[in-house]
């Protein structure tokens, strides 16, 4: 999961980072409006986490702006205003959920899973793929209920490919969701990674390669 | 009510007072004359005649009392009856005294009316009168001119409370963030660094609160009515920014004439240096500044103009308002501002009954007005005031 933290504090915005980071969620930071604004043209997040005082543009009218296209990521947005008038007008701003500043991590962490449970077609909260079972929440994967040991990083690819329910989703893809902005865009750690998952998740593997397209978890019987 | 002309004071609830006891007085009196002697000549005590009228020119038929011999009532009956009319004369005059005397008064229910309602937590109500005016319109005036002060000094307090809360939260979610990641893997943490940026939020944390509560000062403050010129106050406070001009290589233009207004010598010394200080700190190395006092329109004025960057339109009218900052509503690290300034200055000019207008600069920079009421009325409303 790919998330954008457009927060102007600058330490607020690498703690909420560092967080992220350990839950396997890959965050970028943009301290201002416009610079938020940048980063949405060139990566496709899953989820924005917004705070409203920025510079730059507003972050009203960022909220704005993602409403108004179409297959904009979803926003939370983080404020130091919290009465329930404040409130409502974020959220008739097209915002998705609304935290209060001081927040409890936890709290952030378990929000945004959430939201991007609701990207798309509704997803169950453990997405369960013949025997192949992927809690977000608790950061867990089974196979044929024998949990499997993964890195944040191994995890973070495998819910991507689980995701897209039997699609195929290419490297490109994979680097986009799993990989912050500082991952070279030429490097072959996704192949890598797949190599790895493979192993640790057994026979019979559940990914296969598509050719010259990218990599999917195929659904239906096996045999 | 002194001042006033003489004749506007006929219309004062005292002297219409006066003119009802007069006149009650002049009524019963004559009536209890009147009833006692028409007891005595009913009572047979005297011959009440007229005296033929000497002739003066005038052709008088001498007149002849009507010769009545009628009994001579029995004096004790007479003399209840006179004493029992005279009882209800006084009576009478008791009951109109009490009836005017309620409608003269009926401002005084309306008075408390409003302060019933006040006092069951409307405080933006006031005592509204119609009608002449005289002791009660006084009264109300006097009452309403210190509601409105009530009202002002709860409205600053209230919104110190709002804007400290809504201020506070950013550095303390900061800190419960920071520490939150850091107790979640102390392996993973350099304490170190930690503590430094805990330091660094802590401090803007205390900056904030000073900042307020001087706002909050500032708005809930009493303006005396000393009588000070605005000119030397400038002056004075570009000698203590001189080493601040110097530093940013800013060049300075003044035009101080007298500039008599009154107020409080404090806040007007702080509100010019809090716009001297932004004019010096929002400006380019090797800016300008322009200053200027006088008079215009019978009303002291200050005028600080200075170059720098370009502020949108939208946002110049909000520059007022708390927090607000020519980036939006945020934390600057450049510049250790808080985004109060000129807050403080239009508190303090709201305070004096000044005006400020604030115009963004073609070319970029800002330039800021403060007019001060016409001398006359500020110490007219200064003495209702205090």
């Amino acid at each position: 999961m790919r998330v954008l933290v457009v927060e102007d504090q600058v330490f607020l915005a690498e703690a909420v980072q560092t967080a992220l980071r350990r839950e396997a969620i890959t965050a970028d930071v943009a301290h201002d409006g416009d610079d938020a604004l940048a980063a949405l043209e060139v990566v496709d997040y899953d989820v924005v986490v917004l705070d409203r005082d920025i510079p730059g543009t507003h972050g009203d009218d960022v909220c704005r702006v993602l409403a108004g296209r179409e297959g904009s990521p979803r926003v939370l947005m983080l404020t130091a205003a919290t009465r329930l008038h404040e409130k409502v007008s974020g959220f008739e701003l097209g915002a998705d959920d609304y935290l209060a500043k001081p927040f409890e991590m936890a709290e952030l962490v378990v929000r945004l899973r959430a939201l991007h449970r609701r990207n798309g077609p509704a997803l169950p909260p453990v997405l369960d793929i013949d025997g192949l079972a992927l809690d977000a929440f608790r950061r867990e994967v089974y196979r044929d209920g024998r949990l499997v040991r993964l890195s944040r990083k191994e995890f973070a690819v495998l819910e991507v490919l689980m995701r897209a329910r039997g699609g195929v989703v290419s490297a490109e893809s994979l680097l986009e969701k799993a990989w912050d902005a500082n991952a070279d865009p030429f490097t072959n750690a996704p192949r890598v990674v797949i190599s790895v998952l493979r192993r640790k998740l057994g026979e019979p593997s559940v990914i296969t390669t598509v050719a010259g397209t990218g990599y999917r978890i195929e659904t239906g019987a096996r045999s | 009510m002194s001042g006033r002309p003489a004749w506007r004071r006929l219309g004062t609830v005292r002297v219409r007072f006066a003119l009802v006891y007069a006149a009650l007085l002049a009524s019963t009196g004559g009536a209890l004359v009147g009833l006692f002697l028409a007891y005595i000549r009913l009572a047979g005590l005297v011959q009440v005649g007229t005296r033929p009228r000497e002739a003066t020119g005038a052709v008088t038929a001498p007149v002849e009392p009507p010769v009545v011999e009628a009994e001579p009532a029995d004096p004790l009956i007479s003399l209840v009856v006179f004493v029992a009319l005279a009882v209800l004369v006084i009576v009478t005059a008791m009951w109109i005294g009490w009836l005017v005397a309620g409608r003269l008064l009926r401002p005084l229910d309306t008075i408390n009316a409003t302060a019933v309602l006040i006092g069951q937590g409307d405080l933006s109500r006031r005592v509204q009168l119609t009608g002449p005016d005289d002791e009660f319109a006084n009264l109300a005036r006097a009452l309403n001119a210190m509601l409105d002060r009530l009202h002002r000094s709860l409205d600053a307090h209230r919104r110190f409370a709002a804007n400290a809360s809504h201020e506070l939260r950013t550095p303390l979610a900061t800190n419960k963030a920071m520490l939150s990641v850091a107790l979640d893997d102390p392996a993973d943490t350099d304490f170190l660094e930690l503590a430094r940026r805990l330091r660094l939020t802590n401090q803007e944390s205390i900056d904030t609160v000073e900042a307020l509560l001087d706002l909050a000062e500032t708005e809930d403050s009493t303006v005396g009515t000393d009588a000070l010129d605005l000119a030397p106050l400038v002056r004075r406070e570009l000698d203590a920014a001189r080493q601040e001009i110097e530093h940013r290589g800013v060049t300075v233009t003044s035009d101080l004439s007298r500039a008599p207004t009154t107020g409080s010598r404090v806040l007007w010394a702080r509100l010019i240096a809090n716009l001297v200080q932004n004019a010096v700190k929002h400006n380019h190395p090797g800016g300008e500044i322009w200053l200027a006092t006088g008079t215009a329109e019978g009303g002291a004025y200050l005028d600080v103009e200075n170059t720098g960057s370009t502020i949108p339109a939208d946002l110049v009218p909000t520059l007022t308002e708390p927090f607000v900052r020519t980036r939006g509503r945020t934390q600057t690290r450049a510049d250790d501002s808080r985004g109060l300034g000129l807050a403080i200055v239009a508190s303090i000019a709201a305070a004096h009954r000044a005006r400020v207008e604030v115009t963004g600069r073609d070319g970029g920079g800002l330039r800021v007005t403060v007019r001060a009421e016409r001398h006359g009325r500020h110490a007219a409303t200064a003495q209702v005031l205090t």
